[in-house]
């Protein structure tokens, strides 16, 4: 586990399917991310993805420094988006590990998922994890 | 234009039962048993199952919304999880609006259990879609 390591890049598909039922599952109500025709009124060329809905990337992008951790605590977590995602789209999704800390048998270890759409880096996720290798 | 004439606190009161975390395991596809199951939980030091932090701050963003006019949206956010949430618990939030531009607003929100403990902290960085 080094810093600066990074997983391979791995292309993520949003349907609308996925992104209406994640809205139902957080209760998310916000126009623009149930209502296809006022996202497009708004710009927008699909439903608004909400903003956490990246955290859905990170479950399919295999982390190979993270395969023997089995617990871990989330203590931070983080959206920048320079364009907000839509559903409908795929999107190119890369981990990078960033910050690495120890003491003792703890670690806490930082994550950015940089989302990429058209070779351009659109948004930004990071996460703190907070690992007890006991 | 910023939504006009809106106050610079609320507070908002939000419930994460035990079937939203469930749901939300089931979208999410995070199972971890210390989300679902009390004893897993237990073990792992916790009183009983804890809701997924993202799940906290996607509820905590989302009782910002009827706050935000129809053409704002939020652009980042970042949220610290101090304490577990545990399930069927209800989090008050402190919500503060701090106005930076006719284009820009920032949000600081705060959620404290029924023990009144800080358990998560987050900001937010409103704009105007163009």
């Amino acid at each position: 586990m080094n810093v600066g390591e990074k997983t391979a890049v791995t292309n993520i598909v949003v349907n609308r399917t996925t992104a209406l039922q994640y809205c139902e599952a957080i209760q998310e109500n916000h126009p623009l991310c149930t209502d296809l025709e006022a996202a497009k009124a708004s710009g927008f060329s699909d439903l608004l993805l909400p903003v956490t809905y990246p955290s859905l990337f990170w479950q399919q992008i295999k982390i190979p420094w993270l395969n023997e951790v089995q617990f871990s605590i989330l203590l931070s977590q983080s959206f920048h988006y320079q364009k907000r995602l839509v559903a409908h789209t795929t999107y190119k999704c890369q981990i990078e590990l960033v910050k690495l800390r120890k003491r003792s048998t703890t670690q806490w270890i930082e994550h950015l998922l940089h989302i990429y759409q058209n070779d351009e880096e659109i948004a930004t996720s990071g996460i703190t994890l907070q690992i007890d290798r006991t | 234009m910023l939504k006009q004439n809106r106050q610079t606190t609320y507070t908002h009161s939000l419930t994460i039962t035990e079937k939203l975390v469930q749901h939300y395991a089931n979208i999410s596809g995070d199972h971890n048993p210390i989300h679902l199951d009390k004893e897993t939980a237990q073990q792992a030091g916790f009183e009983c199952p804890i809701s997924h932090g993202v799940l906290n701050m996607a509820l905590c963003l989302k009782a910002i919304n009827p706050l935000l006019d129809t053409n704002e949206i939020i652009q980042s956010t970042h949220f610290r999880f101090l304490k577990p949430v545990y399930t069927n618990t209800t989090l008050q939030l402190h919500i503060q609006f701090n106005h930076s531009s006719n284009e820009s607003s920032k949000i600081h929100i705060s959620g404290q259990n029924m023990q009144q403990d800080t358990v998560l902290k987050g900001k937010a960085q409103i704009s105007v879609i163009n």
